[in-house]
């Protein structure tokens, strides 16, 4: 090789280097102005640099937004209206969720726990709109039943424990009538009241079936030496209750119920031994299906032949998958709780929201009692091979610690929402890839 | 014939000279015939003992001579021995005749093979529902003795004993309540049994309840499902026994459990004037409170609940030392007003103590911050 050729290979080589350092830069600064979460493609083709999710949106909450302008608004400057995959639904705290589709588009309807106020989002313009007015304030639960045409409210009487627990009709109330120009209400404050009944007072726990068209509600009677625990079913659409359940043990929380079955747990402690049941209401047989689990919480499948459990120890706990076809049960590294993961509709997998650590404490006690908060990271899990996947990391994205419960998914498993523990805010995460034109 | 000579031979004769035959390995040709012979012979004592111990029939057993073995030679072991309904259950198999590790041993569930191998002498199953009879069958290949079985019927019938104290929990709380010292507890007894392919009825059941080591004859008796009893002290473990039979003792199932007593607690919350109590986080050692008044809601994990609600547990707040004032209609709540200027902080303290019972007292700390210059 003549010094001309090397010196033209040399420069050859450099031009392209340069080439790529300035696409990449370029690429970088254009997410950064855009706000928009991207992977910097070149980003691993040198050995210097590291593919990173570039966060430059911080969805943190602040204090003083109002309902429906709590919203994160994430549109892209000049982005042509791309969503972070993780979004804020709501910055308000959240009682309860529940996400349908309508024309082929998925939307979350939520209850604002401050107003008792139902609202509607469109996940593609994530816009808010106020279906109903306020009825009942203060709602700590909501459980959406009856393919979302009603919803369980539970809040605490004023200066007292004692539970209520109402049932409003949303039926009538008018949906998707978003306009254009106007991203908060629909409602107007003349709009009739949704009517409501009042379920016994003193429910201590409730579940929604299933098909969502009956509700499984535990009461108690007698004093503590005599006390019975009694379970009925609402029928969201008889709208009529019927005691189906009696026993002499009371401290049972359902987990499952799909209108002929009902899964109840034993409430759980560390250093107690759980049990987890199967009540058929027909028969009105109780029989254990797992046991003498310290700490021991479950969550069954949608076809209630899997359920994932965990098992208390003394650093945490340890996570497991039973299946009850063949008795069989899988241990998983992962750390979590199943009140933390929601089971796909092929029942084959789950995804869980895991704590990136366990600060020290005795669980679940220390999470029920809100002593210990959790930073979670999502994670699918494949039941029948075993096999885990991260799927997202929220310190990527936000600057916010998410300790995520009622994990929901939409009906096409398109996005994924929680409520955050720390403030009740509503999240959701795009599972369809990341964000859209 | 060959071995014949050696059949009466005790086992220290046999090691010593086995020990020995190193030595003369060195020195004599001849020796090392016998030597092996020995080194042989030992073997064959370690494989098949029963040779030696049943003398002829062993020897003639090892020619090939099968003989027709009695399932008395082995046993069939269960863990849990009475297993319950939907209980996983090992079954271990062992033999003073047969070497079950070098053995072929097949496995059957109702005349189904579910496992087979040399060596496999434990073997995992589920129970059925109760009533739901299992043949448990296991069958060993032996060379010595030709095909020996035993079999095991297994009809489950189980009894869980569960319990709940009557001490206060927060609303919506998930958990479980736990005893306190001098608390009250509930044991209630869950049978399942099955008799004559009837399943019995819990109230149908005699039941012997134990505290420690004495029976209580008032708790227990036909039909008395649940036990109810005062705990012990703090840190101390009750335990509690309870026997459950049909009335014609067909089926007795007899359990013992600990229960810990706990100590109880008290966690401060904020209750949002729009939002309610925000149980889901307890505000620990510090807050910085941002709102021109804070209102803390305590609750007393744990407490007797019966008491509370007698109002027999007295609430005493202390702001910087000082006693406050408090609501007696809601003496858990405590309201405190931000200073309009500056900042600075507070020392909460609240004492709870249940008259009734010197040992549920309970202290919580908490350093409330306000700052108005960051605002």
């Amino acid at each position: 090789m003549t010094k001309k050729q090397l010196y033209i290979t040399v420069g050859i080589i450099a031009v392209v280097a340069l080439g790529f350092l300035l696409a990449s830069y370029l690429i970088s600064r254009r997410a950064a102005e855009s706000g928009v979460e991207t992977t910097n493609p070149f980003a691993n083709f040198f050995p210097f640099g590291k593919s990173e999710k570039i966060k430059t949106t911080d969805l943190g909450n602040t204090d003083n937004e109002t309902a429906g302008e709590g919203t994160e608004n994430i549109n892209t400057e000049g982005g042509g209206g791309g969503f972070l995959v993780l979004r804020t639904v709501s910055q308000k705290p959240v009682a309860g969720l529940f996400s349908y589709i309508r024309s082929g588009k998925t939307y979350v309807e939520y209850i604002e726990k401050e107003t008792g106020n139902v609202y509607e989002m469109k996940m593609e313009d994530m816009r808010p709109s106020r279906l109903s007015n306020s009825l009942i304030t203060r709602v700590s639960e909501a459980y959406f039943g009856n393919d979302g045409g009603m919803v369980v409210l539970r809040y605490l009487k004023p200066k007292s424990d004692a539970i209520t627990t109402f049932i409003l009709d949303l039926s009538k109330i008018t949906r998707g009538t978003l306009p254009e120009d106007n991203a908060t209400t629909t409602a107007s404050d003349n709009s009739p009241l949704p009517n409501g009944k009042f379920l016994a007072s003193g429910i201590r726990d409730v579940k929604v079936s299933e098909d969502t068209k009956g509700l499984f509600y535990l009461t108690r009677t007698g004093d503590f030496t005599d006390r019975l625990s009694v379970g009925s079913v609402f029928d969201f659409q008889k709208n009529t209750s019927s005691d189906v359940f009696l026993s002499p043990f009371s401290e049972w929380l359902p987990v499952y119920f799909d209108g002929h079955t009902a899964i109840l747990q034993t409430k759980a402690s560390r250093n107690v031994p759980g049990f987890l049941y199967s009540f058929n209401i027909k028969t009105g047989d109780l029989q254990k299906i797992i046991g003498d689990i310290s700490g021991l919480t479950a969550l069954p499948s949608h076809d209630n032949q899997k359920i994932v459990y965990s098992e208390s120890t003394r650093n945490g706990v340890t996570l497991h998958i039973y299946d009850r076809k063949d008795s069989s049960t899988k241990d998983f590294f992962l750390q979590t709780l199943p009140e933390k993961c929601v089971w796909k509709k092929d029942n084959a997998s789950l995804y869980c929201a895991v704590p990136s650590s366990f600060p020290s404490g005795e669980y679940p006690d220390s999470w029920y009692q809100g002593i210990s908060s959790f930073s979670d990271n999502i994670w699918e899990i494949n039941a029948i091979t075993g096999k885990t996947t991260s799927v997202f990391v929220p310190g990527s994205l936000t600057m916010k610690l998410l300790d995520m419960t009622n994990l929901t998914l939409s009906p096409s498993e398109d996005f994924l929402f929680f409520i955050n523990k720390r403030d009740s805010s509503l999240w959701a995460f795009d599972l369809a890839g990341g964000w859209e034109e | 014939m060959f071995f014949r000579p050696f059949a009466y031979l005790n086992v220290s004769r046999l090691v010593d000279n086995f020990l020995f035959c190193g030595s003369f390995l060195r020195y004599n040709v001849d020796m090392k015939k016998i030597c092996f012979s020995f080194v042989f012979v030992v073997f064959l004592l370690l494989l098949y003992p029963s040779a030696f111990i049943f003398g002829q029939s062993g020897i003639e057993s090892l020619l090939g001579k099968s003989l027709q073995s009695s399932n008395s030679t082995i046993s069939l072991s269960l863990s849990p021995t009475n297993p319950g309904p939907n209980a996983d259950v090992t079954a271990k198999v062992s033999s003073f005749q047969a070497n079950v590790d070098t053995t072929n041993i097949i496995w059957y569930i109702n005349g189904q093979k579910k496992l087979s191998g040399v060596g496999k002498k434990n073997f995992t199953f589920r129970t059925g529902d109760v009533g739901d009879t299992i043949t448990l069958s296991v069958v060993l290949e032996t060379e010595a003795y030709g095909t020996i079985k035993k079999e095991l019927v297994i009809l489950p019938n189980s009894l869980e004993v569960l319990w709940e104290a009557d001490t206060y929990v927060p609303p919506f709380y998930k958990g479980k309540a736990l005893p306190s010292s001098q608390s009250s507890v509930r044991v209630i007894a869950m049978p399942r049994f099955v008799d004559q392919n009837a399943l019995i009825d819990a109230n149908s059941v005699v039941y012997v309840w134990k505290k420690g080591y004495f029976k209580d004859p008032d708790g227990s008796g036909f039909g008395r499902n649940a036990f109810v009893y005062k705990t012990g002290y703090t840190f101390n473990d009750d335990e509690i026994t309870v026997s459950a039979s049909t009335q014609n003792g067909s089926i007795s199932i007899t359990k013992k459990i600990p229960i810990h007593v706990y100590e109880p607690k008290i966690l401060f919350f904020e209750n949002k004037p729009l939002e309610s109590i925000r149980y889901e986080n307890a505000l620990v050692n510090v807050f910085t409170y941002a709102e021109s008044e804070l209102t803390l809601h305590a609750a007393p994990f744990f407490f007797s609940l019966s008491d509370l609600n007698n109002n027999t547990a007295s609430f005493v707040w202390k702001i910087d030392g000082k006693t406050l004032e408090t609501d007696p209609e809601n003496k858990a709540e405590f309201t405190l007003r931000k200073p309009e200027k500056g900042s600075g902080k507070y020392q909460l303290k609240l004492d709870v103590t249940n008259f009734g019972y010197d040992l549920q007292t309970a202290s919580k700390n908490i350093t409330l911050v306000y700052d108005n210059q960051n605002q």
